[in-house]
C-alpha cells in the first residue's frame, strides 16, 4: 500500500475540522466552551495505542462506519465531561446513558460530515454502542495485538481545561489504501513506514537499556508511536509540563532533531544515580554534563539503529542541556523545521518503570520529512525482512 | 484558526490561543503558553476595550500558501483586521510583545542572522513600526520559556517566566 503525503495532510485536516465540528456540537448541547487541543494521525501497535488510555475512566460511544469509508470510531468522554453532559441533559439522574449516546451520536455525525463531503459520498454510521470502562475497554474492538494500526486521534478540552474527550477513528486498511492512493509514483510505502516504526521501537528499547546500565533504574517499559502532525501542533503534543533533558541534531541520510525529556524527579533520579553525593538541588555544570552524557549514549542506541537499517551514516551533534516547559523547548525546534515543511513525522517513545511509573523519560524524534521520504524509498526490502526476522541482528 | 470574538463577562473562562493562531476579545482575557522562540503579540485599543493576541513562530511569510498566523508580518496584518471587525480603531492600537527566547542552544548549524527568537523580535519591531503601532511594553529575549495572560478590557498583560520571574506590562 502506498500512501500519498498530501492525502495524509488532507485527512489530518479533515480530522481537525471534524473535531472542531464535534466540539461545536457539544458546546451547543451543553453550553461548555471547548477547543481542539491536539489532532494527529498515528501509527502504533495495538498494545501501544491501548496504553494511552490505561488508568483513566471513560464513557462514550462506538460507531462503525460503512459504505465508501469503512472503519470504526470511538468518542470517549472523561468523567468530568460525562458529568457535564448528564448534568445538562439528564439532570434527574435517569437516562444518563441515553444522554451520552445521543450527544456522542450527534458529535460523531459532525465529525464524519467533512469526510463524506471530501469523498463526495455518504458514509453509513451504525447506531451508537454505549461503552464505559477504564481506558482500553473503550477502544475500537477490531484491534489485533501485534498489528500496527493507523488511527486519527483528536483531543478536545474545555477552555478552562475542566473536561476533555477523545475522538478516535480507525479506518480499515482497504479504505486507507483507496483513500490515500497516490496519483503519481510519489507516495510512501506503508509497509516501510511500519518497518521504520519498528526500528524506532527497537531504538527506544536500546535507549531504555542504556538508562538501566548507567543508572541502575530498571526502565523496562517502552511505548512507541509515530504521528503525522501539523508542524505548529508539535509543541502542544509535548505540553506545558516542566522538563529537564537535551536537544540535539542529526544529519546524514536522515536529518532532524532528537529531544530527550525527563520529568524533574526522573532527571534528578538519574543524576543522583550517576553522581552519588552530588548537590541536592539545582542543575550545576556537573549535573548538566552527567545528563548530557546519558543522553549521548541513549542517542547512539536510538539513531544507530536507523543508520544500520538504512545502511548509511547518521551523525549527531553533542546533546545540549535544556530545562523548561516542554512546549517552549520544542518551540525553536519546530520553528526551524517550519521554514521548510508544513507537517512533521513525530516519533514519540516513552520509557518508564512498569510497576509504579515513578520514572519517566520521553524521546521525541523529528526527522526532516523530505529526507525521511527519500530514505524510506531507498530502504531495501531485504533489510526490512532482516529486521522482521531478528531485530537484534540489526541493532 | 482564529478564536471567535468574545464579549465575555469578567470572570468568564480565558480564551486560549495556540501556536500559529490568533484570537480577539471585547473585554475577555486571552492567554497563551509555551512561548520559547515564538512571540506573543498583544494589540489593544484602550478606548474601545478590545484586544487581540497572536502567537507566531517565524518572522516573515515568503510563501502565500502558508498559514498567515504562523508569521509575524502576515499575522499582525490579520489580527489588526480582526480587531477592526470587532470595533477597534487601528490608529489607537498599541502593542505589547513577549517571548523570543533562546531556550535551546543548538550548538550545531547555528542560525545565520541570530536565533529564531531574536529574528522574531526584530520582525515584530519592524512590522509594528511600519503599521504605526507603538510598542508600549515588552518582555523579550533571554533563555527561558514564558506564559502570558492578556486582559483585553484593561490592556494589562501578565508574563510568567519559567525562572519564576513575573512581570506585568
Amino acid at each position: 500500500m502506498q500512501i500519498d503525503i498530501d492525502a495524509l495532510e488532507t485527512y489530518n485536516e479533515l480530522a481537525r475540522d471534524g473535531a472542531e465540528s464535534a466540539a461545536a456540537s457539544l458546546s451547543q448541547l451543553t453550553g461548555i466552551q471547548t477547543r481542539v487541543d491536539v489532532t494527529n494521525v498515528s501509527l502504533a501497535s495495538a498494545a501501544d495505542l491501548r496504553y494511552e488510555f490505561v488508568g483513566r475512566e471513560f464513557a462514550g460511544v462506538r460507531i462503525a462506519l460503512g459504505g465508501a469509508f469503512s472503519g470504526e470510531t470511538v468518542m470517549a468522554f472523561d468523567n468530568q465531561a460525562r458529568e457535564a453532559i448528564t448534568d445538562v441533559l439528564a439532570p434527574d439522574g435517569t437516562m444518563e446513558r441515553s444522554a451520552v449516546e445521543e450527544v456522542g451520536n450527534i458529535m460523531m455525525s459532525g465529525f464524519i460530515d467533512g469526510w463524506a463531503d471530501h469523498l463526495d459520498t455518504g458514509i453509513d454510521m451504525s447506531p451508537p454502542t454505549y461503552v464505559e470502562g477504564s481506558g482500553e475497554e473503550v477502544l475500537p474492538t477490531n484491534v489485533a495485538s501485534g498489528e500496527q494500526l493507523m488511527m486519527f486521534r483528536s483531543r478536545v478540552q474545555a477552555v478552562d481545561e475542566s473536561v476533555d474527550f477523545r475522538i478516535c477513528l480507525m479506518p480499515e486498511r482497504a479504505t486507507m489504501a483507496e483513500a490515500m492512493e497516490p496519483a503519481a509514483d510519489s507516495g510512501i510505502d506503508f509497509e516501510k513506514l511500519e518497518v521504520f516504526n519498528e526500528m524506532t521501537a527497537a531504538g527506544s528499547a536500546n535507549a531504555a537499556g542504556n538508562i538501566s546500565t548507567m543508572t541502575g533504574i530498571d526502565a523496562d517499559l517502552e511505548v512507541n508511536r509515530m504521528s503525522f502532525v501539523p508542524i505548529e501542533d508539535v509543541p502542544a503534543q509535548v505540553g506545558d509540563e516542566r522538563y529537564v533533558g537535551t536537544v540535539l541534531q542529526y544529519e546524514g541520510s536522515i536529518g532532524g532533531y532528537l529531544v530527550i525529556l525527563f520529568d524533574q524527579p526522573s532527571a534528578r533520579a538519574v543524576v543522583d544515580a550517576m553522581m552519588p553525593g552530588g548537590s541536592e538541588d539545582g542543575w550545576g555544570e556537573m549535573e548538566q554534563s552527567a545528563l548530557e552524557e546519558l543522553c549521548n549514549i541513549m542517542t547512539s542506541g536510538f539513531i544507530d539503529g536507523w543508520a544500520n537499517v538504512l545502511e548509511s551514516e547518521i551523525q549527531h551533534s553533542p546533546p545540549q542541556f535544556v530545562a523548561d516547559m516542554g512546549s517552549s523547548i520544542l518551540s525553536p525546534v519546530v520553528g526551524r523545521m517550519a521554514e521548510s515543511q508544513e507537517h512533521a513525522f513525530l516519533l514519540d517513545s516513552t520509557i518508564e518503570t512498569a510497576d509504579d511509573r515513578a520514572f519517566r523519560c520521553e524521546l521525541f524524534a523529528l526527522p526532516n520529512e523530505a529526507e525521511l521520504t527519500a530514505a524510506l524509498d531507498a530502504l531495501l526490502v531485504e533489510r526490512a525482512d532482516q529486521l522482521e526476522a531478528d531485530p537484534s541482528e540489526v541493532f | 484558526m482564529s478564536v471567535p470574538a468574545s464579549d465575555d463577562a469578567p470572570g468568564a473562562a480565558d480564551l486560549s490561543v495556540s501556536v500559529a493562531d490568533s484570537g480577539v476579545s471585547a473585554g475577555g482575557c486571552l492567554r497563551t503558553s509555551g512561548l520559547g522562540s515564538c512571540l506573543g503579540i498583544a494589540l489593544h485599543d484602550p478606548e474601545a476595550g478590545v484586544g487581540g493576541l497572536l502567537h507566531p513562530m517565524l518572522p516573515f511569510r515568503e510563501d502565500e500558501t502558508r498559514r498567515r498566523e504562523r508569521y509575524v508580518d502576515s499575522g499582525v496584518e490579520r489580527l489588526v483586521d480582526d480587531l477592526v471587525d470587532i470595533g477597534a480603531d487601528r490608529r489607537r492600537l498599541v502593542a505589547r510583545v513577549v517571548g523570543g527566547a533562546a531556550v535551546v542552544e543548538f550548538g550545531w548549524n547555528d542560525d545565520a542572522g541570530g536565533s529564531i527568537g531574536q529574528r522574531n523580535v526584530a520582525a515584530a519591531e519592524e512590522v509594528l513600526d511600519e503599521a504605526g503601532i507603538d510598542i508600549v511594553g515588552r518582555e523579550v529575549g533571554g533563555d527561558h520559556g514564558r506564559s502570558m495572560r492578556f486582559d483585553t478590557a484593561t490592556g494589562e498583560l501578565t508574563v510568567e517566566r519559567t525562572d519564576g520571574e513575573r512581570t506585568v506590562l
